[in-house]
């Protein structure tokens, strides 16, 4: 496996969490989860660059740690990554919801949406890992 | 940024300024998903259905 290179992580990383983003607001488009308050331009900028911070932490820490993980192949590596980063944001929000419920109230259904969305984002982020290495190589 | 050096020599052997870059996004990525007014003046407001459809709770 090819994680040593931080630069090429955070770039897969970007282009993988912009296409997440979009993918993103499909999804929730097809299950009806949350109902968009915003226009549809304004929702693919914000899903893009948030998707695009998001993926690229992610593909940095593929870069990073993904060599000392256990699993031999990049798609557990990628999976396990995006959804370690989920979760403990989501252990952030359920700190929150703790403390003020009412302002931070939690939805399960958003929740198992997101947990998806995570495993997603391994999925692309694999994706494009291996597209870059065709390249490379 | 010396800190930063250390810890991308000695732990992973990568740019200290990538490094950095990565810590400063991962912090953007907190504002982002908790909607932290306080330090980003907005960020509530922008990424709130993005915030929702990937599972952080919000009113």
């Amino acid at each position: 496996m090819d994680h040593g290179n931080l630069k090429k992580g955070i770039c897969l990383g970007i282009l993988s969490g912009i296409v997440w983003g979009w993918v993103s607001i499909l999804v929730n488009y097809i299950t009806g989860i949350f109902p968009f308050e915003e226009s549809l331009l304004r929702e693919v900028i914000t899903f893009s660059f948030g998707g695009a911070v998001f993926g690229m932490v992610i593909g940095g820490f593929m870069s990073l740690i993904g060599d000392r993980l256990p699993f031999k192949s990049l798609l557990p590596n990628a999976i396990f990554i995006s959804m370690a980063v989920w979760l403990v944001l989501r252990m952030g929000g359920l700190l929150l919801s703790y403390n003020n419920p009412a302002r931070f109230h939690p939805d399960a259904a958003q929740t198992l949406q997101g947990f998806m969305l995570a495993i997603v984002l391994g999925l692309i982020l694999t994706t494009f890992w291996n597209i870059g290495k065709k390249r490379d190589s | 940024m010396r800190i930063f050096a250390t810890i991308s020599q000695t732990a992973f052997s990568v740019s200290p300024r990538l490094l950095m870059a990565l810590a400063a996004t991962a912090f953007m990525m907190v504002i982002i998903f908790y909607g932290v007014d306080s330090f980003a003046q907005g960020a509530h407001n922008a990424f709130h259905d993005f915030r929702h459809v990937v599972g952080m709770p919000c009113h």
